[in-house]
């Protein structure tokens, strides 16, 4: 197996546990036996599988096809006692310490449950060395594990007992072997399942903290890795209690929030149905469905990634590296499994099937971890997410278009087939939900008005009437504003009849005239239109020609007698014009041009 | 000197000679009405359209002209200039408009002829040379006129007016 072809596993649990396993797959056996460990019973399958060292391979299926890929690694090594390993391998060394620590988590957090499946994993006697291991691994006395066609492992295969009651403690190396040889028996002879369960190959195993990943794999006591359950059950007590969504040991699969030890999406991986043995495996494992790999080859086209923004895209697209699209393959396929509360953002509500691989393998594998508060909050937090997303309204995101890079959990609806985000007319009272299911178009400033509250804006409404300046002329009588009116010159009065038709229509009604107004008030010629442009004047009138004053010229003694509007002779002149308007009028007989005014001024 | 009782809206009193107050003719016409001409102890006149502080500058004007004595009959057109204001009574309108209006509606309620004319050719001059902008400017007022078809209409009718 070429290393090199993998892609790099990015572990959030800093106590990777498991082999990285290089061994090509062995061939599919019918003689596999479950437990790479000798059982006490000389090697009896359990009912649930044969296998109980958590670092037994796998019982794969002799079905398996021949034509299976090289054997891919598998952390969920589904033995035939159902125990998987996580699908993260390191290369561990006898005496690594990684693998002492995951050993030993693994045997403290087994219980008595799984002393009989418990593959003691080195010996941990402080007083241990290499070489007391490798003599224990060694010993005759201990029966090697012999899953069936260990023939290529060496003798240091010999796998941990797998007695129930058995501890004796298989050296590091023993257990690399079985895991090795696990991966390898159930690439070979992983079957394709019937059912599209999720393939989850952390399972809890009898009584164990079982609650690892793909708990429901444990049909039956489905046995997964100790080392992997222990693990990740340590680290679930550790680090908090199961949050909102975090039910890692009910979930399925891994849901929102779930705390994984690692993470790996791939596709391709068939699951297994929780009560499928493996297919090469007598017993099987039910429940901890070894997947039956591509390849490594195939393997590469896996998503592994640290990144969960990415893997936990709601994004729709039905590519494998959806880890929620393959979620909701994974929840679609687990029966009896609480469906997975399709998390806020992130699962869509039915994506669609998963490409088939060569292997024809449907399903996905899934070791997601998410590890912490700090994973939820992101990811799955849905107060927090939901108003992050609420306050950044702006964005608009098509159900087509990925999330930009950072903002996944800021977008809104991403469509109608979007993940089960909450709608934001489901979102809480944060967050004016209405509008944002409106419009990915709507502004935060219009979210900011909604969120301000009545009294404030009947307080402020309140203070600017206050402050506002009063409308004083208004509120003055009628005649008062007559009186002021009255003060005013024509322009003036012109000006206030342009400002509103209260002041015009008082102008008007109680003709207001300007002070400069020329207009002769003498009753007798109120009729009398202008001589020059022949107006009459109207209550109210401001025009200039209006106010004309009317002389009365005549001419004595025999003379026209008329009323005039002004000395100009201009007979286009629209009216005499303010300030230019002559109101000397000089009677005909009072001045040597009065005769010859009053000739022109009869024109 | 007899003095009476003046009660503002806010009921505060202001004793005032009867003399000064008959410059107002509601008060006049009530005093005569009621018979409190002579008589000193009476009860406050209630004027509940004026507060403490308006009254309190009508009283302060009205105690100012209390020996003026009856403006002569002018020429209408003399009657109706602003600029041939007193500097008393340019100085005591200035005040802020609001308390300008305040004085007018006093004036207006208590009928005292001479502060309105004074305070309502304030108003005027404050109206003069002004564009109508600048009047909805500083009377705050709103500008009805719908569409500019109308106000250009009136305009044009008083296009004249600004001609030169």
């Amino acid at each position: 197996m070429d290393r090199g072809s993998l892609l790099p596993f990015q572990l959030w649990c800093p106590r990777p546990f498991g082999t990285y396993s290089q061994n090509q797959p062995r061939p599919p056996s019918a003689a596999l036996k479950p437990s790479a460990c000798p059982e006490p019973g000389g090697g009896a399958e359990p009912d649930h599988g044969p296998a109980h060292s958590e670092n037994t391979p796998p019982a794969l299926a002799t079905e398996v096809p021949a034509s299976q890929p090289a054997p891919l690694l598998s952390a969920a090594a589904a033995g035939d006692e159902g125990r998987v390993l996580l699908d993260t391998w390191y290369v561990i060394k006898p005496g690594n310490t990684k693998e002492k620590v995951a050993f030993f988590v693994a045997h403290q957090c087994g219980g008595g449950s799984r002393a009989s499946s418990m593959k003691v994993k080195g010996h941990w006697g402080s007083d241990s060395s290499k070489a007391k291991r490798r003599r224990r691994c060694l010993d005759p006395t201990k029966a090697p594990p012999d899953p069936g066609g260990r023939e290529g492992l060496p003798a240091t295969e010999e796998g941990p007992t797998s007695a129930g009651e058995d501890v004796d403690l298989l050296s590091v190396a023993e257990m690399v072997a079985l895991v090795e040889q696990r991966a390898a028996l159930a690439l070979q002879s992983y079957p394709r399942p019937t059912t599209p369960a999720p393939v989850v190959f952390v399972s809890a195993e009898q009584g164990g903290p079982a609650k690892g990943v793909g708990s429901e794999r444990r049909s039956g006591g489905g046995d997964c890795s100790r080392v992997a359950e222990a693990v990740a059950h340590f680290e679930a007590q550790r680090d908090s209690p199961p949050t909102k969504g975090l039910r890692k040991e009910e979930r399925p699969g891994p849901g929102p929030g779930e705390v994984r030890i690692a993470f790996r999406i791939s596709n391709g991986r068939e699951p297994r149905a929780p009560d499928s043995g493996l297919p090469s495996g007598g017993g099987g494992r039910p429940g901890c469905a070894y997947p039956g790999s591509p390849g490594p080859g195939a393997r590469a086209k896996d998503k592994i990634t640290c990144d969960l923004y990415q893997l936990i895209s709601p994004s729709r697209d039905a590519l494998p590296s959806n880890v929620e699209f393959l979620l909701a393959r994974a929840d679609e396929a687990s029966e009896g499994d609480s469906p997975a509360p399709a998390r806020p953002e992130d699962t869509p509500p039915a994506p669609p099937p998963p490409p088939a691989r060569d292997c024809g393998a449907s399903g996905f594998h899934v070791d997601v971890v998410v590890t912490g508060v700090v994973d939820e909050c992101i990811f799955f937090g849905k107060d927090g997410t939901k108003n992050v997303k609420e306050e950044t309204v702006c964005l608009t995101v098509s159900p087509e278009e990925p999330p930009p890079p950072g903002q996944l959990f800021f977008l809104q609806n991403r469509g109608p087939d979007g993940p089960p985000e909450p709608p934001p007319a489901d979102s809480p009272a944060t967050a004016p939900g209405p509008d944002d299911a409106e419009g990915t178009a709507d502004t935060s400033l219009c979210r900011l008005y909604r969120h301000v509250s009545h009294d404030f804006l009947e307080i402020r409404f309140k203070i600017q009437r206050l402050l506002e300046p009063r409308q004083y002329m208004l509120l003055l009588p009628e005649h008062v504003l007559v009186k002021i009116f009255s003060f005013l010159p024509t322009r003036a009065l012109a000006a206030l009849k342009c400002t509103c038709h209260h002041f015009k229509g008082i102008i008007e009604a109680f003709g207001v005239r300007a002070t400069d107004s020329r207009w002769s008030r003498d009753p007798l010629y109120r009729d009398d239109p202008c001589k020059q442009c022949r107006k009459r004047y109207e209550k109210g009138d401001v025009s200039l020609c209006r106010w004309h004053p009317k002389p009365y010229h005549h001419d004595l003694p025999y003379g026209r007698s008329y009323w005039m509007c002004c000395r100009r002779a201009d007979r286009e002149t629209p009216g005499c014009r303010l300030g230019l308007h002559d109101n000397n009028w000089v009677l005909p007989c009072n001045g040597p041009g009065g005769g010859r005014a009053g000739r022109e001024e009869g024109r | 000197m007899p003095s009476i009782k003046l009660q503002s809206s806010g009921e505060e009193i202001f004793e005032v000679d009867v003399e000064i107050v008959k410059q107002s003719v509601t008060i006049k016409t009530m005093l005569e009405d009621l018979g409190m001409n002579d008589k000193g102890d009476h009860d406050p006149v209630p004027l509940p359209n004026v507060n403490a502080a308006i009254l309190k500058k009508v009283i302060q004007w009205c105690t100012h002209h209390e020996d003026d004595p009856p403006p002569p009959k002018v020429d209408e057109n003399k009657e109706k200039q602003t600029d041939n204001i007193p500097v008393w009574y340019r100085e005591f309108p200035k005040v802020d408009q609001g308390t300008l209006f305040e004085l007018i509606l006093a004036a207006n309620y208590l009928d005292i002829k001479g502060l309105l004319d004074v305070t309502c050719k304030t108003v005027a001059n404050m109206v003069k040379r002004k564009t109508p902008e600048e009047i909805h400017k500083i009377f705050n007022l709103k500008n009805d006129f719908t569409g500019l078809g109308r106000e250009a209409q009136v305009r044009q009718e008083n296009q004249r007016c600004e001609e030169k």
